[in-house]
């Protein structure tokens, strides 16, 4: 092991420190040091669009980011957008818990192996906070940033449109 | 993949073709040079590590030999390069012309490279090698300078005169590693990826 | 309420919310959509240490000798291994599917080596591991193992390795050629005398990775305390990987753990099996005593994960003044990179599936399988089908150029029509038995996708508008058939709990295609209660060990009539069981809202009260019975069904930067029975993308000495939002006669038919005299050479 660095970072509200080889990558820090694992890592260039979290609420792939340049950062992962658990195990009802695009993202057959889907879901938070009402076009260009294998992209695109409908109101 | 280009030096022929052939060598001259070697006729052996920026540490070894001579008009040059992201082997041809007192180079590598170096630098090899090569090339033009006008020393100096006098060994060996390092280090800056 | 049903019920015809046919939310979203669900690189155990791969730089080359010595001196290394320390434990792969039972079939079979010992046969074969506390540090210290390596001449073109001269890259064999195939039907030579009108073709048909978004990854950790090994990893074989580990390492079966938790995406590679990581991790952690781990890079993945490739075909077709087919014949070349473990899966689908949906009396099929220093070939989503039906519509179309024939309409004239079933076509399948179609309505399926296009009106209409503008529109109409469902065999167990959960377990895995959900609609039928009820486990080895695996399109037919056939038997003993409870004839008892009641009256007994009682802790049963209310069962149909569909396309082409637009695009899919609609429409949307992929953006690029030149996703393009259009779906139900449900498979569909619908539709747009495509993938640079091309020179042949 290298020099390491001190770092200090909040993730999903909590906060962390933690010393770290500078060159560790942030998606690696937050999947095997915090074991935050719904952050999911597919190509590690920049690409896929699989490890997209919130930096300071808005959306960066976590694969091109070192740790050490997260000092002092907000971090928001796909484990803080549905509501804290009570604790006991058992789902709410109608999904009352889970974050509006998490959701729709169900109710619309959004995902289907899901190793894509945190980090558009994460993308979304920023998108319809900033276009609450965005049309097809708009949807598909920001999708556009994101690879998926499984959908063909046509369910994610409704998921969408249904998470912003929900959420307008 | 190859690379074609010309550069102009402002050196008479033999100059030039000498320069590229006297075998002394100063490992130390160059940095990042582990080791560089004679070993045997027109064949060079070395370790290089080189560095581009704050990315530093990509090691290669290369073997470069001298073959087809015809003094002072053209030669061949095999090289065979080989770091952990990649390797590169190829045959460059180098020609001389006459170009007013000066000397128009010519050269075309046909190279094959494999490794990380062809499987995620593609875009860059065209683009970097050329301009790498460039520049490896005004350094070694500079160097014939330096050698051609005897008090003249550092970079930037202008040749005087379009004097037929031999090189001195340092010289001529140092332009030979100039040449052979700035057609490899075309391909450094994508065997660090 | 049911503390376990997580959403509002849909309603549907039947009025039960999650029966066979509707499509309840699935099961397994909220695992995946709050980033809870385990993917194997999310396992964490104490002590893991972490593997990585010297893989070889050159495509073919004498390995005389890899140096340790440097690596294992870096920081963190707690070993490196060359193909020398592992001992006995070296040895070539097994043959994963021997050549089927076919005359005078020529087979030469060579397997992949956990690590390369005298030769290197392709770019990325693995040469050493190195394990280290970290990734970083292993991937440090591996950058410093010597290896000695002698190139020699590589060979990436399949024409040029079958020269006599070319290198050879299995030295005992007498050429690269590793299997030569021919399967007939009838007498192709008759049939070509005999025809109105022969044409002949050739084609070029590539396609590409399946760059599932999750890469591969093994964890291993042998305990030898409790002496349990237990592998996690990304397969679509669960089981057989538990098998052959087993059998390697010397261990029995039961000592033995195989999961295959969450998979993101498997389309094939992931099945392929015995891969080098997946033999030596498990090895690696016995000799450590510790948990290992590797994960693959995207990088890695385009060397060390199987790939589907190329296959050049000249092709005839015979046919009389009617347009209908009298004859077919092919001949062909087909990659399989440096080894074939698989054997001639992917050949025989291309022999098979080029029949399609017509009436083909006279067929003569011929290929040679040549070894290339490539990485290996095995089935990628369509698995060899898509050149089969690349060659038929492309020969079709053409023969209805030549005969003035609308292109719809000969396809229409050569359809096998609904009384023809069962149809032989008497040459043999991937499953070893002949190729019989079992059912299918092809015509419907037909009418319905070019009533939906609009494609009568669409010449005159949108098309003419579009020509006055300027503007360059086309439509393509294709069929195909599938089989799919194949055996041998899959199993599973339905168990009720007492306090009424349902448990339901089966061998297969699960990598996105929902079958946590379908699978427990199956259950949910027999039981009276919702999918969501029912908790499905699957690919773990420990929870059940009898089964295959997801490939061929199968899991819904074979895992799921298993599931179906466990849940009947279940249902057998609750009605036995509830009669006695109820004192009831069974014929008056109904099975609904988990309960079982008896018709008319109000009694009733719960499933999870039945299960307490059929599983009594004090006094006497009945000799004979089994405790509990749990049934375990198995499906192995006689042979495969055969799923069809039509495809058609409406697109834009620019002729001067030949870009391209899809304006519609419809599906018309026959699966048989539909078990979860909404989960059908997911994969035929899937499956188009990934042909639309194949067909316009995605090919690997190798280079004459067998480099590739595209190893990352800025290269290797996948098609993303803005490139898919939106999918119309419909679908015709055949129920196949082949098994109780009815089902027929679709996991493939929608990948199969999109190059030929693309060069169908693109040459009607273009309208070009003589301008044929006979390749795939196209690319907007390619495109813009064959029209340039065709413009300058004319007409060509």
């Amino acid at each position: 092991m290298g020099e390491t660095l001190t770092i200090r970072l909040t993730v999903n509200g909590e906060a962390y420190e933690r010393s770290v080889e500078p060159r560790l990558l942030l998606s690696d820090f937050l999947r095997h040091e915090l074991h935050l694992t719904g952050t999911h890592v597919g190509c590690e260039h920049g690409v896929c669009g699989a490890c997209t979290v919130l930096v300071n609420g808005e959306s960066v792939r976590s694969c091109l980011m070192f740790a050490v340049q997260a000092d002092g950062a907000e971090i928001a992962t796909v484990e803080g957008l549905a509501k804290p658990a009570d604790g006991s195990g058992i789902p709410h009802p109608d999904d009352a818990d889970l974050h509006p695009i998490q959701a729709a993202f169900r109710e619309a057959h959004g995902l289907q192996c899901g190793f894509c889907t945190p980090g558009i879901l994460m993308t979304l938070v920023p998108f319809l906070r900033d276009h609450p009402r965005p049309d097809e076009e708009q949807i598909r260009a920001t999708l556009s940033g994101h690879l998926c294998r499984c959908t063909g992209y046509q369910n994610i695109v409704k998921a969408v449109q249904l998470a912003a409908e929900r959420m307008a109101r | 993949m190859l690379i074609e280009s010309e550069f102009t030096f402002d050196a008479p022929r033999e100059v030039v073709f000498d320069g590229l052939m006297d075998p002394k060598i100063l490992a130390g001259a160059l940095p990042g040079t582990d080791r560089l070697d004679l070993n045997g006729e027109d064949r060079y052996e070395g370790e290089m590590e080189a560095s581009v920026g704050p990315v530093t540490a990509a090691r290669f070894s290369v073997v470069v030999e001298l073959k087809e001579k015809v003094r002072p008009e053209s030669f061949d040059m095999h090289v065979d390069g080989k770091g952990k992201a990649g390797f590169v082997n190829g045959i460059a041809h180098v020609e001389l012309e006459e170009k007013g007192g000066g000397t128009l180079m010519k050269y075309r590598a046909d190279l094959q490279v494999g490794g990380r170096v062809a499987s995620v630098g593609q875009r860059l090899l065209d683009s970097v090698g050329k301009a790498m090569s460039k520049q490896g090339l005004e350094a070694v033009s500079r160097s014939l300078a330096e050698g051609m006008a005897p008090a003249a020393q550092g970079a930037g100096a202008e040749v005087a005169a379009a004097s037929r006098a031999a090189l001195p060994a340092q010289r001529r060996a140092r332009l030979r590693l100039y040449l052979v390092v700035a057609i490899l280090l075309a391909l450094v800056l994508v065997l660090l990826l | 309420m049911n503390p376990h049903t997580a959403a509002p019920p849909e309603a549907t015809a039947t009025g039960r919310p999650s029966r066979i046919g509707a499509s309840p939310r699935r099961n397994e979203d909220r695992r995946l959509l709050t980033g809870e669900a385990l993917f194997v690189d999310d396992v964490h155990l104490d002590g893991m240490l972490h593997a990585a791969f010297v893989r070889s730089d050159y495509a073919h080359g004498i390995l005389k000798g890899v140096d340790l010595s440097a690596a294992l001196g870096h920081p963190g290394v707690v070993a490196a291994y060359a193909a020398h320390d592992l001992g006995e434990y070296w040895e070539p792969g097994p043959l994963l599917v021997p050549p089927p039972p076919i005359d005078g079939l020529e087979f030469r079979s060579a397997r992949q080596v956990p690590l390369a010992r005298d030769k290197v046969r392709h770019v990325g074969e693995p040469i050493a591991v190195v394990v280290a506390r970290s990734r970083y540090e292993a991937e440090d210290a591996a950058a410093l193992v010597e290896v000695d390596l002698e190139p020699l001449g590589a060979v990436s073109d399949l024409e040029r390795a079958l020269e006599p001269d070319a290198p050879r890259i299995h030295e005992h064999f007498e050429s690269n050629l590793a299997a030569h195939v021919v399967q007939r039907k009838g007498d192709w030579e008759q049939a070509r005398a005999r025809a109105h009108r022969v044409i002949k073709r050739q084609f070029l048909y590539d396609r590409g990775a399946s760059a599932p978004m999750e890469n591969r990854g093994v964890v291993a950790n042998w305990d030898a305390r409790s002496r349990e090994l237990t592998v996690w990893d990304t397969t679509q074989a669960p089981i057989p990987i538990r098998n052959g580990l087993a059998a390697m390492l010397g261990l029995p079966q039961s000592e033995v753990r195989v999961i295959a938790p969450f998979i993101g995406g498997g389309f094939g590679p992931k099945i392929m099996m015995f891969y080098p990581e997946e033999v030596l991790l498990p090895w690696i952690s016995m000799r450590l005593g510790r948990p290992v781990k590797w994960i693959e890079d995207r990088q890695e993945s385009f060397f060390a994960t199987t790939q589907e490739r190329g296959q050049l075909h000249e092709a005839e077709i015979a046919v009389d003044e009617e347009g209908r087919v009298l004859g077919v014949r092919d001949d062909f070349l087909c990659d399989t990179g440096a080894y074939n473990p698989y054997g001639l899966t992917i050949p025989i689908n291309t022999q098979c599936t080029l029949l399609g949906p017509y009436r083909v009396p006279n067929y003569h099929s011929e290929f040679r399988m040549v070894f290339t220093n490539k990485p290996i070939v095995t089935p990628v989503r369509g698995a060899g089908r898509q050149h089969g039906v690349f060659v038929m519509e492309r020969l079709l179309d053409r023969a209805a150029d030549e005969l003035g024939i609308d292109r719809v309409e000969i396809r229409r004239r050569n359809y096998l029509t609904p009384d023809e079933f069962p149809h032989n076509h008497e040459i043999i399948y991937q499953d070893f038995a002949p190729l019989i179609y079992d059912s299918g309505n092809y015509a419907e399926a037909l009418d319905r996708a070019v009533e939906m296009i609009d494609y009568a009106g669409f010449a005159s209409g949108e098309q003419a508008t579009a020509r006055a503008e300027g503007r360059h529109v086309g439509i393509g109409v294709v069929s195909y058939v599938e089989g799919t469902g194949v055996g041998p065999y899959e199993g599973a167990r339905v168990t009720i709990e007492p306090g009424g959960r349902i448990n339901l377990v089966t061998g297969v895995g699960t990598q996105g295609q929902g079958h946590f959900t379908s699978f427990a609609q199956l259950v949910a039928e027999e039981l009276g209660v919702e999918a969501a009820d029912v908790e499905v486990v699957t690919g773990d080895t420990a929870r059940f060990g009898w089964g295959t695996g997801t490939f061929a399109s199968r899991g819904a037919v074979v895992a799921g009539n298993a599931c179906h056939a466990a849940a009947v038997a279940v249902r057998r003993k609750v009605l036995a069981l509830a009669s006695s409870v109820l004192k009831a004839a069974e014929e008056d008892l109904e099975l609904a809202d988990g309960l079982v009641r008896v018709v008319g009256t109000g009694a009733s007994v719960s499933l999870g009260d039945l299960a307490a009682r059929a599983n009594p802790l004090r006094g006497a049963v009945t000799p004979g019975t089994e405790p509990g209310l749990e049934a375990t069962a198995y499906f192995g149909p006689e042979r495969g069904v055969t799923a069809s569909g039509v495809h058609a396309m409406i697109l834009e082409v620019d002729p001067d930067t030949a870009q391209v637009r899809i304006l519609r695009y419809v599906v018309v899919h026959d699966c048989g029975r539909v078990i979860n609609p909404m989960i059908v429409e997911g994969q035929i949307h899937g499956g188009v993308a990934h042909g639309i992929g194949n067909s316009f953006y995605e090919q690997l690029v190798f280079d004459e000495g067998a480099q590739l030149q595209n190893a990352s996703f800025m290269d290797y393009l996948i098609p993303t939002a803005t490139d898919v259009p939106r999918i119309e779906t419909a679908h015709i139900e055949t129920p196949s006669p082949l098994n109780p449900l009815g089902v027929k498979g679709v996991g493939e569909a929608g990948a199969i038919p999109v190059g030929a619908l693309f060069a169908q539709a693109l040459e009607d747009a273009l309208d070009i005299d003589g301008f044929e495509i006979r390749e795939m993938p196209l690319s907007p640079n390619r495109l813009f050479e064959l029209i340039r091309d065709a413009r300058k020179e004319g007409p060509s042949c």
